[in-house]
């Protein structure tokens, strides 16, 4: 009795030490009067590590170009990185990297959660928490003061989502969006719950109802019984708002009870991933994500973003020996915004100087590398810090690649059903 | 776990690394990872031995603490060894047979899956057999009852305790190149396997492998069922509770023998 009392009491001991373990210190700066010291966390260990290491990527070789091009009157920029492989250490590092490390921005995070628990500590510090990735509405739904966020917010990714059924696929089958069978299933963590909360509350505001809601633990080892009762259930729509591992086990669960829906429309967190195709392989071809348009044309863009954006590409090419991702992507645009446009104005480096001058950074369509403008709401708006013009696209599969094909504007290829 | 009063915290690692090595074996060489167990599991009995000689057997006789901290140190270090050499991505691997299905009517069963659950029973059959009717078996069971008793009837424990570890590594083994189809790897996969087996061996009764089978199926259909009638998000809750009430009502496990366990 007292060994399994013992063992279980260790059970729960591991699940709580591989939660925290993983975190490591940041590495030394040079002394303070000759670089800009920011902080940043990233989960490089972990779960989230792969997508995590993608963004710390970006941002970094948005620091090395910005510092080639001579870092803010010939001042270096250096990163002071911590690692977060979960909410708790995120809150450590944060607290770390502002009262030991002094940092006046911190930038993060990649994953949702992670978001959440820093920018609360750098709220109470006073200190300015720079989002690139994490795309929860909560992050800036809480009308912080010092929490900026470069990338759209997850209800902007579920109004696309749920835009392109309306205007997109129900024409196509002569139908409403009322009329679709529609399923929505999601992970439970902060990313799930907030991108399905949206979809939600858009069936009420248009008026269309869900043969099935369902979610469930990213970390599951099977999903047969959701699957199961979504085949029973037939939906021509079905919205997954998954991570890569278990958007690939609901794909193959699918695949084996023989579940098909009309269209499968995921995000660039699961479905919109390299690994997702890897795993899928020609059963990925017509599978939708919703997400920051990864497949970016050049061509489309201002000579300066075109040169941005062949660089990046070239110098993650060169580090990592592969394309770049959407996490790439979204680090490098949300660092270059802040390292470019930001620090560049503010008169001395203090968090209150950089929000300032964050407040009044405006930048228009086309000026960033993912072609969306910047403008950041006030302190009295409604989600304060959200950068308003930032936009989420849709993609597909198609031969193996993903292409954008909503919102019209941005489209590389049309959707095929 | 039963046998040599050890719980080995790295147990999911090992699985991590049967699956990373049938996933290399199908990457670099196309073998496919039903071939693939034949070389898996002699590997993982080797690395099973060689855990046991070096780390695991200067450990035996010392407080219970002292083990732990060897197993969950070895499992740490064997996750960021993972994401060192291999980095965190998702590795799959496509077979073609890996989504196939047989159909009855309404009812489809993948065949992966079937092959798991057969090849599943058919090794507990054989442990069943290997223990109560080897000398080595009949050896462990010896040990487990009374380690100075074994031992005084002339039972070389080291190499027992060795060939016990060594088994349960192979028994990966056969695991990992089994679920590859089916699943992904990636270092910190081991804990998502791992805490549902500690359940099913305690719930089944420490050392008992017929618990152990029964328990896990148990447990297996009281995730799918409540996953399908509840909510996904329940199901491990509902079995936990289970385990909680067999803790309370039985704490020896539902085939545990009275008084083993204490």
């Amino acid at each position: 009795m007292k060994k399994i009392k013992i063992i279980s009491a260790i059970v729960m001991l591991m699940f709580l030490l591989t939660q925290v373990l993983g975190c490591s210190g940041g590495q030394k700066a040079a002394p303070v009067e000759e670089t800009i010291r920011i902080g940043t966390i990233f989960p490089l260990s972990g779960p989230s590590a792969l997508n995590g290491q993608d963004t710390f990527d970006g941002a970094d070789i948005a620091r090395e170009l910005f510092n080639d091009k001579g870092g803010i009157n010939g001042k270096k920029v250096v990163y002071v990185s911590a690692d977060a492989p979960d909410a708790n250490a995120a809150t450590q590092e944060a607290d770390r990297l502002i009262s030991k490390e002094k940092v006046p921005v911190i930038l993060g995070t990649q994953s949702s959660s992670l978001a959440f628990a820093a920018s609360a500590v750098a709220e109470r510090n006073k200190v300015v928490y720079w989002e690139v990735e994490g795309i929860a509405d909560n992050i800036t739904s809480r009308n912080f003061k010092y929490v900026f966020r470069s990338t759209f917010s997850a209800s902007n990714m579920g109004l696309q989502m749920v835009n392109f059924v309306k205007d997109v696929y129900a024409p196509k089958m002569g139908k409403t969006i009322q009329d679709l069978k529609i399923a929505l299933v999601y992970e439970d963590g902060a990313f799930g719950s907030s991108t399905a909360k949206t979809i939600q509350d858009l069936s009420k505001e248009l008026g269309f109802t869900f043969v099935k809601e369902a979610s469930y633990s990213a970390k599951s080892n099977e999903l047969n019984s959701l699957v199961i009762d979504l085949k029973a259930k037939k939906p021509d729509v079905l919205f997954a708002a998954s991570y890569v591992n278990d958007a690939i086990l609901l794909s193959r669960t699918s695949e084996e009870l023989g579940f098909k829906p009309g269209i499968i429309i995921g995000t660039t967190a699961g479905h919109g991933t390299p690994d997702y195709v890897k795993a899928m392989g020609d059963k990925s071809n017509g599978v939708f994500a919703a997400g920051i348009p990864n497949a970016v044309n050049p061509d489309n863009m201002k000579p300066e973003q075109k040169d941005l954006y062949n660089e990046l590409t070239k110098r993650y090419k060169a580090k990592r020996n592969k394309d770049i991702s959407v996490n790439v992507l979204n680090g490098f645009n949300g660092a270059w915004i802040l390292l470019s446009k930001v620090l560049p104005n503010a008169k001395e480096m203090t968090a209150d100087n950089i929000r300032d001058v964050a407040l009044n950074t405006t930048m228009a369509k086309g000026d960033t590398v993912l072609g969306y403008g910047v403008k950041f709401a006030g302190p009295d708006a409604p989600n304060s810090g959200q950068n308003v013009e930032a936009f989420a696209g849709v993609m597909q599969w198609q031969e193996g690649k993903l292409y954008t094909v909503f919102p019209e504007i941005i489209a590389l290829k049309q959707p095929k059903f | 776990m039963g046998v040599m009063d050890i719980t080995n915290f790295a147990h999911g690692e090992y699985l991590m690394l049967s699956l990373y090595a049938s996933f290399w074996l199908f990457e670099f060489f196309h073998i496919d990872p039903y071939l693939s167990v034949l070389l898996v599991i002699p590997l993982m009995f080797l690395l099973g031995l060689l855990t046991e000689k070096f780390l695991i057997r200067p450990t035996i006789g010392k407080p219970m603490f002292i083990h732990i901290f060897v197993t969950l140190g070895l499992s740490v270090i064997l996750q960021n060894l993972a994401l060192l050499l291999w980095s965190g991505n998702f590795r799959t691997i496509q077979v073609p047979f890996a989504t196939h299905t047989i159909n009855f009517g309404d009812i489809s069963i993948s065949t992966p899956r079937l092959i798991i659950f057969m090849v599943t029973l058919t090794v507990a059959y054989l442990i069943h057999l290997f223990l109560n009717y080897t000398w080595m078996g009949k050896a462990i069971r010896a040990t487990s009852q009374n380690r100075n008793s074994a031992q005084l009837m002339g039972i070389n424990i080291n190499r027992v305790f060795m060939v016990t570890f060594a088994l349960g590594t192979a028994c990966l083994g056969i695991a990992g190149p089994l679920l590859m189809p089916i699943y992904y790897v990636y270092p910190t996969i081991g804990f998502q396997f791992v805490l549902v087996a500690f359940v099913a061996v305690v719930m089944g009764g420490l050392g008992s492998v017929k618990g152990a089978v029964l328990a896990s199926m148990l447990i297996g259909i009281i995730e799918t069922l409540s996953g399908y009638f509840l909510d996904p998000a329940m199901k491990q809750a509902i079995y936990f509770l289970l385990f909680i009430l067999v803790l309370i009502f039985k704490p020896s496990g539902i085939f545990g023998e009275e008084g083993k366990v204490v």
